[in-house]
């Protein structure tokens, strides 16, 4: 079985059959138990053909110790298929070994994955809940510090007003009733204290109105904007009774508002279209696509003052000019908008102005 | 009987004192001073050298040892990474001739036993007197002009085929364990075979033994030495005995008419002979 003619064999060393690795296994294994124990059962060994061929053999001996020497009788057994099935049992059992190892690695990989999934999914949780209840804490906060500072404005226009009461008063009283008394340089002096007196009272009743603007809660309802309107044009042209103005209103418009806010966003618009109006302009009320609209025929402004105007005490013109406190526009901004609309102008100088405002 | 001797070390994670001479399976006996201590090689027990102790028995103290993981010694004290050298058995030896405070010792050891005995001295230059070397290789891969007479492959084929012995072989074993069972009194021999290992350790002594290179420890051997070499020895060429001897300050060179890698047990006559010669000498 292993090409060797019979001659070939005689005298040679069993050993001398092996493969390398079996031979060291054959000194240090085979050997020793054949001469302890006189006999070799199913040993696994490569033996070596003629030819440098390896085969799987294996090996039962017995070891006879006669008068005339020692004989170690050994069978081999070639097992190149048992050994082919042994091979593909040991490669498929380590097969399926890493097979099970590769699944445990990729199912503890997804594991993990899933783990710090989910941590990052609470983490998130966290910090969006931690962002929220910030965000509400800084809102309630700026609130509260807003109100605080509307309440401030208020109690201070309030208090202003008593003893500005009291200055105009007294010296309507002094001009009425000590006024041929004084020369004629002291009554300039009255007077002018009166008239900046005055001013000083229209200044904190406009800043009252702005701050109470601030904390009065907006009450829905339906409005009618047309009997409004023509309410604030009479009474803007009352105070305006050097005028030759007039106002148009379009008739049947309506909306949902606070009735007396929108009196004072008309009465604003009115007072401001016919104080800058020519002699025998016209002031129109009405609604288009756009919504409601003030339009005047007056000296008009630069489209890039039509933001400044909004805002409180930001004023075009000299008091000398054109008369007024700054606060309307910022008034009539504040109304609109906390009822949810946008308030802008569209003018150019010299060609008039068109107040236009929406209500949500 | 002697006392019992204990060491401390740590072992399978727990700190314990271990009576070294039980781990070993330690033998003493002989009537003799100068103790004779024989240590066996891979893939055997102290067994192995039954046809030698007899002859030296009335003048020497006799001592004969199971490394850790071979023969009848405490498997429980097996530390994978202390036997993954042969540092790890020579340490066996040190705490031998320690705990049995031997002097003078001549230490005979087989095959790599030769190069665990050279390590083991030169730890305790103080214990020794001689080494006496059978068929001992310091190196059993080739390497270059030095010849150790295998290649990596071949060692990588033993390694297989004790897998395949111990291991794979269990499960197509089932029919000789039967056969055994049969006969209880050769099972219960079986079960006693002086050659029974592990074969986890099997494998991890023979990578110890196989792959390891001592070459550089040769000229360093403070001892007077006796190299033993048998004739067509394939695991221990001539070329090595020869290497080794030239390598030694100090030692002498027998090739012996033996055959094989085991001539304590093939030839004991002569194996006697050369020892007695040597020691006498």
């Amino acid at each position: 079985m292993l090409g060797y003619a019979e001659h070939d064999l005689e005298g040679l060393p069993f050993e001398q059959l092996l493969a390398v690795p079996s031979r060291i296994f054959y000194q240090t294994h085979v050997f020793p138990l054949l001469k302890m124990q006189h006999r070799i059962e199913e040993v696994y060994l490569t033996a070596s053909t003629k030819f440098g061929e390896v085969v799987p053999v294996l090996v039962n001996g017995t070891r006879m110790e006669t008068p005339e020497g020692v004989v170690n009788e050994c069978l081999l057994v070639p097992i190149r298929r048992r050994n082919d099935f042994e091979d593909q049992i040991l490669a498929a059992k380590r097969q399926a070994e890493e097979a099970h190892e590769a699944k445990d690695q990729l199912n503890q990989a997804l594991h993990e994955a899933q783990r710090e999934l989910t941590r990052q999914n609470e983490e998130l949780k966290v910090l969006k809940g931690s962002l929220e209840s910030q965000v509400l804490a800084q809102t309630a906060a700026l609130r509260k510090m807003v109100q605080d500072l509307q309440g401030f404005n208020y109690s201070i226009a309030h208090d202003l007003r008593t003893p500005l009461r009291a200055i105009l008063s007294t010296s309507a009283i002094l001009l009425a009733e000590a006024g041929e008394a004084l020369t004629p340089a002291h009554r300039r002096l009255l007077e002018r204290q009166q008239h900046n007196a005055t001013k000083l009272a229209n200044l904190v009743q406009d800043l009252l109105d702005f701050s109470r603007l601030g904390l009065q809660e907006v009450v829905f309802a339906r409005v009618d904007m047309s009997g409004l309107a023509h309410e604030a044009a009479r009474s803007v042209l009352a105070e305006h009774s050097g005028t030759k103005a007039r106002v148009i209103v379009e008739e049947g418009l309506e909306a949902s508002g606070d009735r007396s806010m929108l009196y004072v966003v008309l009465q604003n618009l009115f007072d401001n279209a016919i104080k800058y109006s020519p002699e025998g302009g016209t002031v129109t009320f009405g609604a288009d696509g756009d919504g409601f609209y003030v339009k005047d025929e007056g000296i008009g402004l630069a489209p890039e003052f039509a933001e400044q105007i909004f805002r409180p005490f930001e004023r075009l013109h000299r008091d000398e000019d054109y008369a007024g406190t700054g606060i309307g526009l910022a008034n009539v901004k504040r109304i609109v908008e906390r009822h949810g609309g946008r308030v802008w102008v569209e003018s150019e100088v010299g060609k008039g102005a068109t107040f236009r405002f929406t209500l949500a | 009987m002697h006392p019992a001797y204990w060491a401390s070390g740590n072992f399978c994670g727990y700190y314990v004192q271990i009576d070294i001479l039980r781990r070993n399976n330690v033998k003493v006996s002989g009537r003799g001073q100068q103790p004779l201590v024989f240590a066996h090689g891979f893939g055997c027990d102290q067994n192995m050298w039954r046809f030698i102790v007899p002859a030296f028995e009335d003048r020497y103290k006799i001592v004969l040892f199971d490394y850790v993981g071979s023969g009848k010694s405490d498997l429980a004290a097996y530390d994978p990474k202390r036997y993954g050298s042969l540092e790890g058995y020579a340490a066996d030896v040190v705490e031998i001739v320690d705990a049995l405070d031997l002097h003078d010792v001549v230490f005979v050891g087989h095959s790599v036993s030769s190069m665990i005995g050279i390590l083991a001295a030169q730890q305790r230059p103080d214990r020794f007197a001689k080494l006496i070397l059978v068929g001992p290789s310091p190196c059993y891969l080739n390497d270059g002009d030095y010849k150790g007479g295998f290649e990596r492959a071949d060692l990588e084929g033993l390694l297989q085929m004790m897998e395949k012995n111990y291991i794979g072989w269990a499960s197509f074993l089932a029919p000789v364990v039967m056969k055994n069972l049969e006969e209880p009194k050769l099972a219960a021999e079986l079960e006693e075979s002086f050659c029974s290992t592990d074969p986890i350790i099997a494998k991890r002594f023979a990578e110890a033994t196989f792959l390891s290179d001592y070459r550089f420890v040769v000229p360093q051997v403070q001892f007077p030495c006796l190299v033993m070499q048998c004739s067509d020895d394939t695991i221990a060429p001539e070329a090595v005995g020869e290497y080794i001897h030239r390598n030694l300050p100090e030692s002498e060179y027998r090739l012996m008419k033996a055959t094989g890698h085991c001539p304590h047990m093939s030839h004991p006559e002569e194996t006697i002979a050369i020892i007695d010669q040597y020691l006498s000498g």
